[in-house]
């Protein structure tokens, strides 16, 4: 299942519905029954295969910090701080970022990142550790 | 305390856009396991960027 961006993202930047640096940006995880499809809109639906709240894991996800949006000379970057989970036992497959922020559309999906497989953390810290370039770039 | 690091990179895949298609390429997931001798297990996922937009810089 690839990764990619959601075309909802793409409308809502459009929109000023998503602010990707004033709004709370989520990452959350997710279980082996995700499918990316860059047509689907709304966290909610996508909830439903979010990995349950136990082993150190908290339904909706982590808030991103540190977050900025840049302007480079070719295109335009958004990066914010690593996300961990501490003290965690669980097998993530995926990633959606989604901002956690508007009601009209609700909770609208930014992007999904597979993870080639799931990935098992036990009593330990599950790190996602963006890219250098950002999380997302728009050319 | 022990510890082991296990690293490998995934052949992961990314939907772009190239000429108006939805097309699928291959981008490099680094995924790093550590191993501590009292059975704890960590996990770090190394993500690509990922580019969207007039141009998919990521396949070439």
């Amino acid at each position: 299942m690839p990764s990619g961006v959601y075309n909802q993202f793409k409308t809502e930047i459009m929109n000023k519905v998503i602010d990707l640096e004033a709004d709370d940006i989520k990452v959350a995880l997710l279980d082996t029954n995700h499918s990316f499809d860059q047509t689907h809109t709304g966290w909610t639906p996508r909830a439903t295969n979010e990995l349950s709240a136990t082993g150190g894991y908290a339904t909706g996800g982590e808030s991103l910090t540190s977050k900025v949006v840049s302007q480079e000379s070719t295109h335009g970057k958004y990066t914010a701080a690593n996300v961990s989970w501490t003290s965690a036992t669980f097998q993530a497959f995926h990633a959606v970022i989604y901002d956690d922020t508007p009601s009209s559309p609700s909770k609208p999906l930014i992007c999904s990142i597979d993870f080639s497989g799931g990935q098992q953390v036990t009593s330990g810290t599950f790190t996602i550790q963006w890219a250098a370039g950002g999380i997302i770039t728009i050319t | 305390m022990t510890t082991r690091e296990e690293t490998r990179v995934e052949d992961a895949k990314m939907t772009v856009q190239k000429d108006g298609e939805f097309i699928e390429i291959s981008v490099p997931l680094t995924i790093t396991d550590t191993f501590h001798d009292d059975g704890r297990k960590d996990v770090t996922i190394q993500v690509p960027e990922i580019t969207t937009g007039s141009t998919a810089n990521k396949e070439d």
